[in-house]
């Protein structure tokens, strides 16, 4: 498959034949275009005459990639239809400008003189325009492929609120930001990343909210970003990510636009990479992940009280079949009796110790999850009702696992499907197995040092130089009213202090403005 | 505009603050009730602990004070200015002998409760083992992340306390307190001696102060500090006596667990919540210990800079766990832990004087 | 990073060889209540008593869906004779092979001939104090007679004769005899202090045991020394003031009443002035409402009302008096917690009498208790009269 080649230089052109700067003779450049690319059968190079004149011109461009629509009516006919110049220059240097300035009607162009800029132009879908006896070309923006188009995020789906997602277009992503924060300091600068696949990247934030700090870190990180192709955002979160022996995300990922601004008027950036539906948040902290953008579109008494659930949930989804563990295996005296003996009474006959039998039950629920993911959205459906009912009850019936067991274990897998991010979820799934290990080994204790060594962990996690467990810990006691809680929103009139945003009011109350 | 300070290894004010108390509480106030009802009658211990209180508190702030009018400088560096360099080494290898007892009781002492409360076959050598590896585990880390432990685990060791008296209120009997100042003065004495030792936890001021943002507010802090414990335990002493009464208080083992013991989550959605409560006490537990780990391994870092960290790391524990292991029973263990008591609390004072006095002889004068 | 890799297999082929403790909850012999019985005495001082444990059959129970066990008994008693009942305990783990388990232990009974063997009582006790797996909300009670027959009974509501017992102890019925539950913690306080205490009597009959009276325990000399009544019961109630419901029966112009008290509280306060001849003086406020009736008076009469209130007053003295005439004179216990009074509130004095209060000089006996109690009719019901005058 891929190979990414870190180090030694990538290969320029295969023919060493082919000079790097363009020709004046127009049929040399067009052979040498043709031998560069090798003559792909969608490679579309049209000749003809500049109309009223001797000069032979072409137009190159990859069908497909360009739109041949709008390169006829634009290019094509303004060149070969210049009906009301009788006299256009004779001279080939005053021509192509002429062409340049006036005739042609293209809103985005500029010129190129090397062979590379052609063939990059070409391959990202702009048409070039030769004319004989000029060594430079016209690169015009011609793009048009067939695109999806905005349609609401499949991963992050809200009973309320925008129903825009992203999409794998760049520009329609960039727009889809702009169009929620129009402020002229709205930035984006743009990174190449992929040696060979040269895609964009676009780096956004908003200049004067942003610390300057983070995003020459980002930058600095970006920089060093070597690889053949990122297909993914997924591959620049793992190239910039602090820590990559944490299984913590360290960068969320959505697919919200209103998720996006939001961060961005908190002071953090967004990384938007062309041909993802995915945009990297970052810095991200423990707070952000487990927060949702219907916290704000509800009332903030329905925003709080879901974080709430979802801090339970979360600690459900980590913590619930190791506790079952502990409590039956190690320490029955803290059951109350009564459920004690009813436990006691349904394990009866079952031959598993309960250790073994958590994680033959959680490990059979990692495998439904998988395969219903992996298959057909109405086939799935049948996976998850065939896998959890069925096989749950025909497990009970077959007295391989108790009636409580499947009930902890179903109540754990829908705590971490309450879980806001997909990322962290399965975060959480692997802490999961690994608490479920110190209980199954040392009960109660085990689980309570598996929590310090996730804590120390937290505390040590950094994401783009921001420690990950901000405001717990270190304490912004005033970022706090955006954090458990979600204080009503004529409240929220700051920014997160531990961003230490360059404008701190998020509302207009005087002016307060830098420190 | 701000730089990113907190992410840099430094604490805040606050951090510190936190810091004193969550070394403070630890095994200590376990058996403190017990030590404190044999030496007095009925809630006359109180006093003693408020008393003892009174003066932890200005020791804290004395030796924070002194240590803040050298900003930004180690210990090992001012205590060379003031008393040359061969006995700054001395007093700092000092230190780091008394912190790497600390965290070698501490492994021992959790792993006896462990034994008292959670186990019954597991091996005490397997209980300190897995605490002591995740003690290594947070020393490895950055220090800061330590200081910050401190700040995600203190909420839930204050609100386990003080759910485990609110829970106990309903079986008060406010006669057990009953009579008042009946103690003489040397049962209080006594309670203050016993009471003062729970409290030693200022020692880690001399080496955190370094690392302080704003040293001049930390003199404040710390003592404001030291006032979380001493309200804690005079909270906890009361409960014992106000639910155990005097006599029983003084013949139990552990009553602040005891305590826990009594408590009936209503609803009963789970018994037995002594379980409950030790294993909450066992994040204190984790930050006194972490802490004395991280200072030792300070210490001696201050005294051989060219020594990574991780191989100090590497070189102490077996040692630590060959010293917690040494002790064959309760009594061996207790005698230990009452040296420990000693050497920590009057070696500090020691220093404090010590530094104090040559300071104000030599003249020297932090320089600005 | 092979390194890395053998650690943490190492770490894990640790972790899986360890699991001491584990042990899964259905392999545990659940004990709900034990009860000792005196076997036989061997020597002067030396017993052998007989420690019965009542444990759960946890496949009796069943699980809703399979039904409740097809009939199946769902308890075991186990005795084992032995000198202490720490090694009877573990003799017993070889009787069954579940592994004996006190955590869930909600009740302990006595024999009375246990109780009566001076120190033996509280020497038993000393493993449910001291044994990490008991609680300290066990309830102990005694019984006349054999101990382990009550973990035999077949009670109608209940699957376990030891949640039965619970029950009877935790003092549902709204009844002025039965006292506050000893648990373990209590007994504790008790012993430590060396002061007299009651513990509950219960009494079996076919399938329902009852609460009967108390059993009276010697502070010093450490054992068993009487029981007390149902009426000494109430008056002992009455004093310390810890009613809170039960009936009071009198009579007023020859006809019944039957007083229902909400509440009784007492305060006592002892004048030391002459510390060798001291005056106690009690004072018992009970709230309550009228029950039932006979006859034709009106309650909405203040003069009847208030011979009421009087009467009931009586009522109340008389069944304290009773009481501390046991307790004082026939039994020299007390009962009462008055010394822990003085000590709480005279300790200078206390100081002194301390050895003399109930050895000694007993002072105890000599000092001179006084009772008054008022009681107050809160509410008469829903009628006033249910038949008119001359109908009778």
């Amino acid at each position: 498959m891929r190979s990414f080649k870190r180090n030694g230089k990538q290969q320029k052109h295969n023919d060493e034949d082919i000079p790097v700067q363009l020709e004046k003779n127009i049929d040399k450049n067009l052979d040498n275009l043709k031998k560069l690319l090798d003559e792909p059968n969608d490679l579309v190079i049209r000749e003809f005459v500049v109309r009223g004149t001797e000069h032979k011109c072409a137009i190159a461009y990859i069908e497909g990639l360009a739109d041949s629509t709008y390169v006829r009516n634009h290019i094509m006919e303004n060149v070969q239809l210049v009906t009301e110049r009788e006299h256009l220059p004779k001279d080939t240097m005053n021509l192509f400008m002429e062409l340049k300035q006036e005739i042609i009607s293209v809103t985005s162009m500029k010129t190129g003189q090397t062979l590379d800029d052609v063939s990059n132009g070409i391959l990202s879908g702009s048409t070039v325009f030769y004319l004989d006896g000029i060594n430079e070309v016209f690169l015009m923006e011609t793009q048009g492929w067939d695109k999806r188009s905005i349609q609401e995020p499949v991963t992050e789906s809200l009973i309320r609120g925008p129903r825009e997602g992203f999409v794998e277009n760049l520009r329609t992503n960039m727009v889809l930001v702009r169009r929620y924060i129009q402020d002229p300091n709205l930035r984006f600068k743009t990174h190449q990343v992929g040696k060979r696949s040269k895609k964009s990247l676009v780096i956004t934030y908003i200049d004067g909210i942003i610390h300057p700090d983070i995003l020459k870190e980002i930058n600095r990180r970006l920089k060093t970003i070597d690889m053949d192709d990122a297909p993914e955002s997924g591959f620049i979160e793992q190239w910039i990510e602090d820590s990559f022996l944490s299984p913590f995300p360290q960068l969320m990922n959505t697919e919200r636009p209103d998720k996006v601004a939001a961060a961005l008027l908190q002071g953090k950036a967004a990384i938007i990479l062309d041909g993802t539906p995915f945009v990297l948040i970052a810095p991200t902290t423990l707070g952000n992940a487990l927060q949702s953008p219907e916290d704000y579109y509800e009332r903030w008494t329905v925003g709080t009280l879901l974080r709430m659930l979802r801090y339970i949930a979360a600690f459900m989804a980590i913590f619930l079949p190791s506790l079952y563990i502990a409590l039956v295996s190690y320490h029955p005296g803290m059951i109350p009796s009564d459920l004690a003996f009813s436990i006691a009474a349904s394990r009866e006959g079952v031959p598993f110790p309960p250790f073994v039998e958590a994680f033959l039950m959680a490990g059979t629920m990692e495998l439904l999850r998988e395969a219903g993911a992996r298959l057909p959205k109405i086939i799935g459906q049948t996976i998850g009702i065939v896998g959890g009912l069925v096989i749950g009850e025909a497990a009970v019936q077959a007295g391989i696992v108790s009636p409580i067991m499947v009930i902890v274990v179903a109540l754990n897998a829908i705590a971490s499907f309450a879980l806001p991010a997909y990322s962290i979820a399965i975060a959480f799934r692997i802490f999961l197995f690994g608490m479920m290990i110190l209980s199954g080994f040392l009960g109660l204790y085990g689980i309570i040092l598996g929590y310090i060594m996730i804590n120390i962990h937290i505390v040590n996690l950094k994401s783009i130089g921001v420690p990950f467990s901000v405001p717990f810990a270190p304490t912004f006691y005033r970022d706090w009213n955006d954090l458990v809680l979600r204080t009503p929103i004529p409240l929220l009139t700051n920014r997160p202090k531990y961003m230490q945003t360059g404008d701190i009011q998020s509302a207009d109350k005087g002016d307060q403005k830098n420190e | 505009m701000n730089r990113f300070e907190y992410a840099d290894n430094k604490f805040s004010e606050i951090e510190m603050m936190i810091a004193i108390p969550s070394f403070i509480i630890g095994v200590g106030i376990l058996s403190l009730p017990q030590a404190l009802a044999s030496a007095t009658t009925a809630m006359d211990g109180v006093f003693s602990i408020l008393i003892a209180g009174g003066i932890v508190t200005f020791i804290t702030w004395a030796i924070a004070k002194f240590a803040a009018s050298f900003p930004d400088t180690t210990f090992i560096s001012y205590a060379s200015l003031i008393v040359s360099k061969p006995v700054a080494i001395l007093l700092t290898f000092l230190f780091a002998i008394v912190f790497f007892s600390i965290t070698a009781y501490q492994v021992r002492k959790i792993a006896d409760i462990s034994k008292q409360y959670l186990f019954d076959q597991t091996p005490v050598e397997v209980i300190s083992l897995t605490f002591f590896l995740v003690i290594i585990y947070a020393v490895s880390g950055s220090r800061v992340g330590i200081i910050r432990l401190n700040m995600m685990f203190f909420p839930f060791i204050l609100f386990i306390a003080i759910i485990v008296v609110i829970f106990n209120l309903n079986w008060f009997k406010f006669s057990n307190f009953l009579p008042v100042f009946q103690s003489n003065i040397n049962d209080y004495l006594t309670g203050v001696n016993k009471s003062l030792f729970s409290f030693g936890g200022f020692g880690i001021l001399w080496f955190y102060m370094a690392y302080v943002n704003k040293p001049n507010k930390a003199p404040k802090m710390a003592a404001l500090g030291t006032g979380f414990p001493i309200a804690l335990y005079a909270l906890i002493f009361l409960a014992c006596i106000g639910v155990y009464g005097e006599s029983v208080t003084a013949s139990m083992l552990y009553p602040t667990v005891e305590l826990a013991k009594m408590v009936e989550i209503p609803g009963g959605i789970l018994e037995r919540f002594e379980s409950i409560f030790f294993v909450i006490w066992i994040m204190a537990i984790f930050n006194t210990t972490a802490m004395a780990f991280d200072i030792t391994v300070l210490a001696i870092n201050l005294v051989f800079h060219h020594i990574p960290k991780i191989k100090i790391i590497f070189l102490l524990s077996p040692l630590i766990y060959a010293i917690a292991m040494y002790p064959q029973n309760l009594i061996e263990v207790s005698a230990f832990e009452t040296f420990l008591n000693y050497a920590v609390f009057y070696y500090s004072i020691f220093v404090l004087v010590l530094l104090f006095v040559v300071a104000k002889i030599r003249g020297v004068k932090p320089s600005e | 990073m092979n390194k890395r890799i053998i650690f943490i297999l190492c770490n894990i082929i640790f972790l899986l060889a360890g699991c001491w403790d584990e042990q899964p909850i259905e392999e545990h012999g659940f004990a709900i209540g034990s009860s000792i019985d005196l076997a036989e005495e061997k020597n002067e001082g030396t017993y052998n008593v007989m420690f019965t444990s009542q444990f759960v059959v946890t496949s009796g129970f069943g699980t809703p869906a399979q039904g409740s066990g097809g009939g199946k008994k769902s308890f075991m008693n186990l005795s084992v004779t032995g000198e202490s009942i720490f090694e009877s305990s573990r003799e017993m783990s070889t009787k069954t092979s579940l592994t004996p388990f006190y955590e869930h232990l909600k009740v302990i009974v006595v024999s009375s001939d246990i109780a009566k063997e001076p120190n033996l009582f509280s020497s038993l006790m000393d493993i449910f104090l001291r044994d990490h797996e008991m609680r300290r909300g066990i309830r102990v009670a005694v019984t006349e007679g054999e101990a382990k027959s009550l973990l035999e009974i077949n009670p109608e509501n209940e699957k376990l004769p030891a949640m039965y017992i619970n029950e009877v102890l935790k003092k549902n019925a709204k009844s002025i005899e039965v006292m506050d539950p000893v648990t373990m913690g209590v007994l504790q306080q008790y012993l430590l202090t060396k002061s007299s205490y009651v513990l509950p009597m219960l009494l079996s009959e076919e399938n329902e045991i009852n609460s009967e009276g108390g059993a009276v325990f010697h502070g010093q000399e450490n054992k068993m020394i009487g029981t007390l009544s149902n009426d000494e019961m109430k008056g002992l109630n009455f004093i310390k003031g810890k009613v809170n419901g039960g009936i009071v029966n009198l009579e007023v112009d020859g006809q019944s009443v039957i007083y229902e008290i909400k509440n009784a509280r007492s305060q006592i306060k002892i004048d030391t002035q002459n510390p060798n001849n001291m005056n106690i003086s009690v004072s018992i406020k009970a709230e309550g409402s009228i029950g039932e009736k006979f006859g034709s008076q009106s309650l909405k009469d203040p003069k009847y009302q208030a011979k009421l209130e009087k009467n009931v007053g009586k009522a109340i003295e008389q069944l304290a008096m009773k009481s501390l005439e046991k307790g004082q004179n026939e039994l020299n216990a007390d009962i009462y917690g008055f010394d822990s009074i003085l000590k709480q509130k005279h300790y200078d004095v206390w100081k002194e009498v301390k050895d003399k209060w109930i050895t000694g000089d007993q002072l105890f006996t000599k000092t001179n208790v006084q009772i008054s109690a008022e009681a107050i009719v809160r509410s008469i019901g829903s009628s006033d009269v249910t038949h008119e005058k001359g109908v009778e």
